[in-house]
C-alpha cells in the first residue's frame, strides 16, 4: 500500500520524458516570463499539433488555388509543432546567455547537432541552428537567434525543409525583413535575399 | 279558458338562460371522464360533488373542448421539439463562430512564426552568403 504514492510519483515524474520520447524533436522551452516584463514586445506561440491543422484548414480555404497557401501547407504537413519565444527590448543587456543555458543543454543530448552558426560583431548578431536527425530524416529545428535588443527562440518540431521555409518569408502580407547581401536588415524593404 | 292555456303555455316554454354555474361543473365532469387525468393520489370524483340539478354538458360543446384538447396535445410536443432543435442550431453556430475565431487565431499564429523562423533562416543564408563571396 505504501508503494503506491511512490509509483504514482514515479509516473508523474516518467510524463514530461515519456512526452519528450514520443516527440523528440521538441524542446522544453524555459519559463522566460521574467523577460516577458522586461520585453516592450513579446511573441508567445505554441502551436501542437491540432492547432496546426486548424490553422492549414484556414489557408486552404481562403488560398482559392493560391500557390502560398499551397507552399505553406505542403511546409507544415509534416509538422508536429512550432513554438516561438521573442523578446524585444528598448535597450541592449536586457537579457544573459544564462536565459538560453537550459535550452541549450538540451541541445547537447544526442541526436542534436549544431548545423550552422553565425556570429556577427559588427551587428552584434548570433544565430545558431540545431537540428534533431533521426537516421537520414530531420524530426525538429531549433534556432537561437540573439540580438544585443532581441532573444528569438524557435522550435519547430517535426520534418521541415529550412530552403523552403526561408522562401517564405515576406508572402502573406506579414512584412518581410530584408536581408541584403552586406548583412543590413530593413523593415519592409525588399532587399536582396540570398539563396 | 283559451286566453289562460296559452298564458301557462307560454309560461311553460319561455327562453330561458343558462345557470351561472353551469360551465364549472361541465369542465369538472369532462375532466372526470377523461382517464388519462385522474390522479392517483388525489381521485377526483366530481360527479359526486356534482350537483343533481345540473344537465349533463351538451354535445356539442364536449366536442369543441375535446378538440382543443387534442390540439394542444398534439401541438405542444412539436412546439418543443422545434424550440429543441432551435436551442440545438444556436449552439452550433455559437460552437462554429469559436472554431471558426480559433483556427484564425491560430492561422495568425502560424504565419508569424514562420515569419520570424523564415527571417533568421535567412539572416543565415546570408551570413552564409558572404562568407562564400566576400567581394559581394
Amino acid at each position: 500500500m505504501r508503494l503506491r504514492p511512490i509509483t504514482l510519483a514515479c509516473a508523474l515524474l516518467a510524463l514530461p520524458a515519456l512526452a519528450a520520447a514520443a516527440d523528440p524533436g521538441r524542446l522544453q522551452l524555459p519559463d522566460f516570463s521574467a523577460l516577458s516584463k522586461k520585453a516592450t514586445q513579446s511573441v508567445d506561440i505554441s502551436l501542437g499539433p491540432s492547432l496546426l491543422q486548424l490553422a492549414s484548414g484556414v489557408i486552404s480555404d481562403d488560398g482559392n488555388g493560391d500557390t502560398n497557401a499551397a507552399a505553406v501547407n505542403d511546409l507544415i504537413k509534416g509538422l508536429k509543432g512550432i513554438y516561438v519565444r521573442s523578446y524585444t527590448f528598448d535597450r541592449p543587456g536586457e537579457y544573459s546567455k544564462a536565459d538560453v543555458k537550459a535550452l541549450q543543454s538540451q541541445l547537447l543530448a544526442p541526436g542534436w547537432i549544431s548545423v550552422i552558426s553565425t556570429h556577427d560583431l559588427k551587428q552584434g548578431n548570433d544565430v545558431n541552428i540545431y537540428l534533431r536527425r533521426d537516421g537520414d530524416h530531420t524530426d525538429g529545428v531549433a534556432i537561437i537567434a540573439a540580438q544585443p535588443r532581441q532573444l528569438t527562440i524557435v522550435n519547430i518540431v517535426g520534418a521541415i525543409d529550412l530552403a523552403r521555409l526561408a522562401r517564405l518569408q515576406g508572402q502573406f502580407g506579414v512584412p518581410r525583413v530584408g536581408i541584403t547581401v552586406d548583412g543590413q536588415a530593413r523593415d519592409g524593404a525588399p532587399g536582396t535575399r540570398a539563396h | 279558458m283559451s286566453d289562460e292555456f296559452e298564458r301557462a303555455l307560454q309560461r311553460a316554454l319561455r327562453p330561458q338562460g343558462p345557470a351561472r354555474d353551469l360551465c364549472g361543473p361541465i369542465v369538472v365532469r369532462l375532466d372526470a371522464d377523461a382517464p388519462a387525468e385522474v390522479s392517483v393520489d388525489a381521485p377526483a370524483d366530481p360527479p359526486a360533488a356534482m350537483p343533481a340539478d345540473v344537465p349533463a354538458p351538451a354535445p356539442v360543446v364536449r366536442a369543441t373542448l375535446l378538440r382543443r384538447r387534442v390540439v394542444r396535445t398534439r401541438w405542444l410536443p412539436a412546439a418543443l421539439a422545434a424550440c429543441l432543435v432551435a436551442g440545438i442550431a444556436i449552439v452550433q453556430m455559437r460552437q462554429h463562430a469559436l472554431d471558426v475565431a480559433r483556427a484564425n487565431h491560430a492561422r495568425a499564429q502560424l504565419l508569424q512564426a514562420l515569419s520570424i523562423a523564415s527571417s533568421n533562416v535567412n539572416i543565415v543564408r546570408a551570413a552564409v552568403a558572404r562568407e562564400e563571396n566576400p567581394d559581394t
